[in-house]
């Protein structure tokens, strides 16, 4: 699906000054269909990252190709952004309509499509996120968790076959955060929408497929949830929180009970602990 | 505070002119306002009022909220009633205060010049009551569209309009949590003279306008992300038709503005003479 091949990237903090490298020699396959969720830190270079997948920003070295298309070339330009969907953290800044279904019209009336087959994409997305009953309801008056849902949505109607999210739940409230991230699971598994998902709350990537922990600009651990979250030195090192029901067990392993595998959720761990229960 | 702007307020309902074509209300408010302006007798001017209420009474919007848009420009209205007055000197003198003379034709053009304003205000209020903000701009950009003819770039123009009042509520929410957030820091917004007042705006509407280059710039990374590349090949998921009540009342507009223009030109003596001659 997306192919990142040995890319170089550097940022100057202010105009001038000396680049400070990012990326030297990165290179990442995303495999069409799975739920990847990259982890790191501010200034890891995963929001840098996910603007490098649908070609908003240019490696200096190397390239990164969207099913066989180069970003770095300018005619492939529309098509790479109609194929990656890119979501950002601020709800608020990424709708552009005052009502729900015009925003969500915004995408395919760039692409200038037919008035009916619009209408019917925006149908057919606003479902999707489960935000129907909205469509004519005014933006400003919706919950941080449903703006999130319709920007998502308003990506889909322009029928990507991946799903870029940079941080969609940082700026949300708990329920907010369940809200956006069951849409996207559902997406996944539902409509076999490739997501790609950036943020720096673990407990998010514990149902994902792959699992990438990011640190200045390198891949420090790369595997399925299970495999990357038992390397707790390392992710200590990192200074990202673990999920609850992690650090209990690693509590446990510290007075010498070790559970048979690593619980990533609640119910793992609530299984795991009855199963050590005589 | 920032609550009470009442611009661009959508006022929901169903009526024969909340179902009118967008375009159609835009030249029907133009025209109102042209008639307003047109009318230089009192028949006319009394027709114009008549025909603007009758309009008022189809959009099945309280009365009261037509209400509600005057009253911040009563002091409009009460300034130029008294300029008009005092510097309009035709027709016979009524009183002398001081060496200023009022004329009966100063109170004339002054009453004229009122019921003017009030009807401009109640006229382009009934757009926007009745229109949503969304269509008001559609409809603005198709009926700018032959101006394309003169190099105007008319589908950016109309995108800022659409994001303009699409960030109106967020900017307004965030300018009351950065004056929350100042006024925990001990600033003053709320006494104090006129200077100082104005002075206290400083640390709201600096952090306003950085955050909103902020926003700026993202909403443009979005924008760009959905595939935005300004109005070539761009299409729209509304199309506006005109039916039956569109282009009747569009003629029956144009036959009130010729009817008008005529009773200026032709009937001014005569309706005048015959109403007016007798009372002043």
């Amino acid at each position: 699906m997306i192919h990142i091949e040995d890319i170089y990237f550097s940022y100057s903090v202010e105009e001038d000054s000396e680049p400070i490298p990012l990326f030297e020699g990165l290179s990442l396959t995303i495999e069409q269909g799975s739920f990847t969720t990259i982890l790191g830190h501010n200034g890891s270079g995963k929001s840098t990252l996910s603007r490098m997948l649908n070609g908003m920003l240019l490696p200096e070295q190397g390239r990164v190709l969207v099913q066989g298309m180069d970003t770095a070339d300018e005619q492939n330009q529309l098509n790479i952004r109609k194929t990656v969907g890119l979501v950002f953290q601020n709800p608020d800044n990424q709708i552009v309509s005052s009502i729900v279904e015009e925003d969500v019209a915004f995408g395919p009336e760039n692409l200038g499509l037919a008035p009916d087959k619009i209408r019917r994409r925006v149908d057919q997305a606003l479902a999707a996120v489960d935000m129907t009953e909205y469509a004519t309801h005014s933006t400003a008056r919706l919950s941080g968790g449903q703006k999130q849902r319709i920007a998502i949505a308003g990506m889909l109607a322009m029928h990507p076959k991946c799903l870029v999210l940079d941080e969609p739940t940082a700026m949300l409230d708990p329920k907010g955060r369940r809200e956006v991230l069951d849409t996207v699971r559902r997406l996944n598994k539902e409509q076999g929408m490739t997501v790609v998902l950036i943020t720096h709350y673990m407990e998010e990537a514990a149902t994902a497929d792959r699992c990438i922990v990011m640190e200045q600009g390198k891949i420090l651990l790369d595997g399925t949830p299970h495999q990357v979250f038992s390397h707790r030195k390392e992710l200590e090192q990192t200074g990202l929180t673990m999920p609850a029901a992690c650090q209990l067990a690693f509590l446990l392993e510290d007075r010498g009970i070790t559970l048979p595998a690593l619980p990533l959720t609640e119910q793992e761990c609530i299984t795991a602990l009855e199963n050590l229960l005589p | 505070m920032l609550n009470d702007i009442t611009f661009g307020q959508y006022y929901p309902a169903n009526s024969l002119m909340h179902r009118l074509d967008p375009r159609v209300k835009i030249l029907l408010t133009v025209g109102l306002i042209v008639l307003c302006f047109v009318a230089r007798i009192a028949p006319s001017l009394l027709l114009v009022a008549l025909l603007t209420g009758i309009l008022l009474l189809c959009t099945r919007v309280p009365v009261k909220m037509y209400l509600k848009t005057l009253k911040p420009i009563i002091p409009v209205i009460l300034i130029t009633s008294v300029i008009n007055a005092v510097y309009v000197s035709s027709g016979t003198p009524l009183f002398q205060v001081w060496r200023i003379t009022v004329t009966t034709g100063g109170v004339l053009t002054a009453v004229y010049m009122s019921v003017r304003i009030c009807l401009l205000i109640m006229s382009s209020s009934m757009l926007t009551y009745t229109t949503t903000p969304t269509d008001l701009t559609d409809a603005i950009e198709r009926l700018l569209t032959p101006l394309k003819w003169i190099r105007l770039d008319v589908h950016s123009l109309a995108m800022m309009m659409t994001i303009a009042l699409r960030f109106i509520p967020t900017l307004i929410e965030e300018t009351e949590k950065i004056m929350s957030a100042q006024k925990a820091r001990g600033a003053d917004v709320e006494s104090g003279g006129l200077l100082s007042r104005i002075r206290a705006l400083i640390p709201i509407l600096i952090p306003l306008l950085i955050s909103s280059f902020r926003r700026a710039s993202e909403l443009a990374d979005a924008m760009e992300c959905r595939c935005y590349h300004g109005g070539d090949d761009r299409t729209r998921m509304k199309q506006l038709h005109l039916r039956f009540w569109d282009v009747a009342l569009l003629i029956l507009a144009a036959v009130c503005l010729g009817a008008i223009i005529l009773s200026n030109h032709y009937l001014s003596g005569v309706l005048y003479s015959l109403l007016f001659g007798g009372v002043l």
